[in-house]
């Protein structure tokens, strides 16, 4: 080969941290303080990210795959940690932050300023620092701790066990569903709910796990005020003998907190039926489920109820049609018969899903996309808290359409197989798609209430401001 | 999910999964030690090289596939007719004596259209086919578990073989693997520990249980052209019901339903009924149920046609997309003589 041979990439390297260097002592010399003159340490920049950020799960005993504790712990996998976070697969908060509600109550995701001190670390060698500038370490949680205790919201008030499962090592998929008791002698309100298997490594198998609640007499508890089609007429023992979703938790979910004044009420003499889906991963792994519950206080009893709804992203009930090697999509259509607030968000799929967004049809014609996740994982089924202020409140008669995207090819590191059709079905191999959202119905004069007390907020902020 | 496992590649995982989907798991974890040994945590380190050759291997390797896919619009509405049919491939199991089977289903896309397509270049299994006992009329939508396919005794985890379809003009292909994520359990679902319809086609005969359609097994039936060939079928179930919150079912179904249609055949088959209701069978006394269902079939020419039958149970289509529990059979027909029926609707 002749002719003038490209500079090698190390070489550009070079060149552009020199020119970096360059620039940063200019700037210094410039008196800019916010100037990277000094190279990112883990001791001094990268451990407190990590302890406010990733060890609530990377720490040993924990869910995680390694320890982020210690810098020999975290050093040999400095490359993976910028992968993962430059493109923001974690920690495992995939919403796209330039689309819809953008303000939540449990948002685990870094900012871009910490992101780009990772980067910068890695890049630049991924240097220990002085020890001496490590920050105390922070207390280690057990195995399998609850979401909520590591986000600071404490320990539930009442823990429900289901019976446990053994998974074969190698087998189809499972359902497994039985009984349990809910040892109350009082009705209760429940102010926040989180599902957890009942051992650290039933996270490997159990995909998804859903507490219904196995009514005794009380026909309220059943959301009917949401319709994707035809609605079959129903009748109080209809709806007595229907079992709302107490809680749904998919691999990767955390808690469910409902807006305050809001909640789920259970009666003495309620049971959950539980359905958990189990996949076999080459290792004979035994468990089950438990719900936690947390009570509102005797005395404060919300006057609301909150109901959990699984926004379908299909036209046709049961059917996805995926083809080999393909990007697909489908999407789904619910009218709202009532005013509503909704307060989360949480796209389902299996192994192909790719992305989901959720957008409001107005009465009027008119749309707004409420959430956008666009890089889904199949291993983090997140569950995007919203705010109190930020919670979307639709008028009665708006359709919420949920757009569904599959990615059913190689470039997809879920897929076991992207040759395959991929059709509807309950296994991870098969498809399907919702979201999962809390709703919490208002009369008319609450609703007008609620949207005017919203513009008088943003309008006094427009003045802050302006000011 | 092995997600733990793939996480357990330091800075590999990528390549491990690229690999694994292109080049079968024992080159991927070929290419995994290869990547352990060479490269460090760094760019910079000797390994880096080595992950820019895999990560461009892979990247050709996934823009040929894409290239190849089977082209539709996202979105595309459902047709009635003129459009493609695909196989499904609903997984694999093993049988007690070692022996395995493919279970395969199809979707046809015309909604409003069955279709003939015969064995041959638009409708064949290779290696080893193109006859591979698969149907050659297609019901329209989703038909589940139809029928099974041998796996041969020296099939490996890194082999397949493709079902190609070209209907309308139209062709899909689909691979049958033994995939682990792959593996079914139609016999028994073991939560909820209900089992598939039990079927007889004579009162003393030997039954069938579970999707074990294959043409190997077929029950033969000779009819001279222009009669109705009678087709009873004694079932026998738990009645075991399981939904995802086990509600109790408002309005209970026949705890079995079954479904006749053509499967292969030269002409048109007409059944008095497809989905003949059962009338309660006292033969079956130690079942929750016990049922005989009866149709008849009608020929509108002479040949060798085969007939299939899929039984469910309260788990519905598929199991309820749990792959569990329903009963398919064939009956094989020779029709003997001159064409004199006239055919009315055919299936």
């Amino acid at each position: 080969m002749t002719g003038r041979r490209l500079p090698s990439w190390r070489g550009i390297h070079i060149g552009i941290v020199t020119l970096g260097l360059v620039v940063g002592v200019a700037a210094d010399a410039l008196g800019d303080n916010n100037a990277p003159t000094r190279a990112v340490t883990f001791s001094k920049d990268i451990a407190p990210i990590f302890q406010a950020k990733c060890q609530v799960c990377h720490q040993p005993n924990s869910m995680a795959p390694m320890s982020l504790i210690t810098y020999q712990e975290a050093r040999p996998w400095a490359r993976s940690i910028r992968e993962r976070v430059s493109t923001r697969q974690m920690p495992p908060w995939h919403i796209d932050r330039s689309v819809g509600v953008q303000k939540f109550k449990n948002d685990m995701s870094l900012t871009d300023e910490q992101i780009d001190t990772i980067v910068r670390w890695v890049d630049g060698g991924a240097p220990m620092g002085d020890p001496k500038d490590l920050p105390p370490p922070k207390p280690l949680v057990t195995d399998n701790e609850w979401q909520a205790v590591k986000d600071g919201l404490g320990p539930p008030d009442l823990v429900i066990k289901s019976s446990e499962f053994i998974m074969p090592a190698e087998h189809q998929d499972v359902w497994y569903r039985p009984m349990s008791d809910i040892p109350i002698t009082e009705p209760r309100w429940v102010k926040m709910v989180e599902i957890r298997p009942t051992r650290l490594k039933g996270r490997r198998t159990i995909h998804h796990s859903i507490a219904y609640l196995v009514l005794k007499d009380d026909p309220d508890a059943v959301n009917t005020l949401t319709s994707s089609g035809r609605s079959d007429p129903v009748d109080r023992d209809d709806l007595v003998n229907r079992r709302p979703q107490l809680m749904e938790w998919a691999i990767g979910k955390g808690y469910d907190l409902f807006r305050p004044g809001t909640g789920k009420l259970i009666l003495p003499g309620e049971k959950i039926s539980w359905d958990q889906h189990i996949h076999a991963v080459g290792e004979e792994i035994p468990s089950g489920s438990e719900i936690g519950l947390w009570f509102y206080p005797k005395g404060e009893e919300p006057k609301k109820r909150s109901y959990l709804v699984g926004f379908t992203g299909l036209r046709r009930r049961g059917f996805v049609d995926i083809p080999p090697n393909s990007i697909a999509h489908t999407e789904g259509f619910t009218a709202l018969k009532e005013n509503a607030i909704i307060t989360n968000f949480q796209p389902h799929f299996h192994l192909r899903g790719k992305a989901m967004q959720v957008e409001a049809i107005l009465p009027d014609g008119s749309h707004q996309i409420i959430s956008y996740v666009g890089n889904f994982n199949f291993n983090w089924m997140t569950n995007y808290v919203y705010d109190d202020d930020a919670a979307p409140v639709f008028p009665k008669g708006t359709i919420i359409h949920v757009s569904a995207w599959y990615d059913n090819t190689a470039a997809n590191k879920n897929n076991p197989d992207p040759e395959q059709w991929v059709g509807y079905g309950d296994r991870t191999v098969d498809e399907m798609a919702h979201a999962w959202m809390n709703v919490v119905y208002l009369n008319d004069e609450e609703y007008k209430a609620l949207v005017e007390e919203r513009k008088n907020k943003a309008a006094k902020l427009t003045n802050e401001q302006q000011q | 999910v092995k997600a733990l496992d793939r996480y357990a590649a330091p800075d590999a995982d990528f390549v491990l999964v690229a690999a694994e989907s292109h080049s079968g798991p024992g080159r991927a974890k070929r290419a995994k030690k290869t990547l352990l040994n060479e490269s460090s945590a760094l760019p910079g380190y000797r390994g880096q090289s080595a992950w820019l050759v895999y990560l461009c291997a892979a990247g050709a390797l996934a823009g040929g596939l894409l290239v190849s896919a089977q082209q539709r619009l996202p979105s595309e509405p459902a047709r009635q007719f003129g459009t493609s049919i695909t196989g499904a491939f609903e997984g694999w199991f093993a049988n007690p004596d070692g022996s395995r089977f493919f279970l395969v289903g199809y979707l046809n896309r015309n909604f409003a259209q069955a279709m003939d397509v015969p064995i041959g270049a638009n409708n064949r299994i290779e290696p080893g086919g193109p006859d591979m006992g698969q149907p050659t009329h297609f019901l329209p939508g989703r038909q589940w578990g139809m029928f099974l396919v041998p796996v041969p005794k020296d099939f490996t985890a890194k082999d397949k073989l493709t079902w190609t379809l070209v209907a309308n003009g139209q062709p899909t292909s689909i691979p049958f693997r033994l995939h682990p994520d792959y593996v079914v359990s139609p016999f028994r679902n073991v939560a909820a520990k209900n089992t598939p319809p039990v079927l007889r086609f004579e009162q003393r005969a030997s039954s069938f249980q579970g999707p074990t359609a294959n043409v190997a097994n077929a029950i033969p039936r000779t009819i001279a052209s222009g009669t109705l060939l009678p087709l009873t079928v004694w079932a026998t179930d738990d009645a075991t019901y399981s939904s995802g919150s086990n509600a109790p079912m408002r309005n209970p179904p026949p705890a079995v339903t079954l479904v006749w249609s053509k499967y292969r055949g030269p002409g048109q088959v007409t059944f008095d009924k497809t989905n003949p209701p059962f009338d309660k069978d006292t033969a079956g006394e130690d079942a929750a149920f016990s049922g005989k269902a009866t149709t008849t079939a009608r020929f509108s020419e002479p040949g060798e046609y085969m007939l299939h039958v899929t039984a469910n149970d309260y788990s519905g289509n598929g199991g309820g997309g749990e792959v569990c529990c329903w009963t398919t059979a064939i009956v094989k027909v020779s029709v003997t003589g001159t064409a004199t029926s006239t055919v009315r609707d055919a299936r």
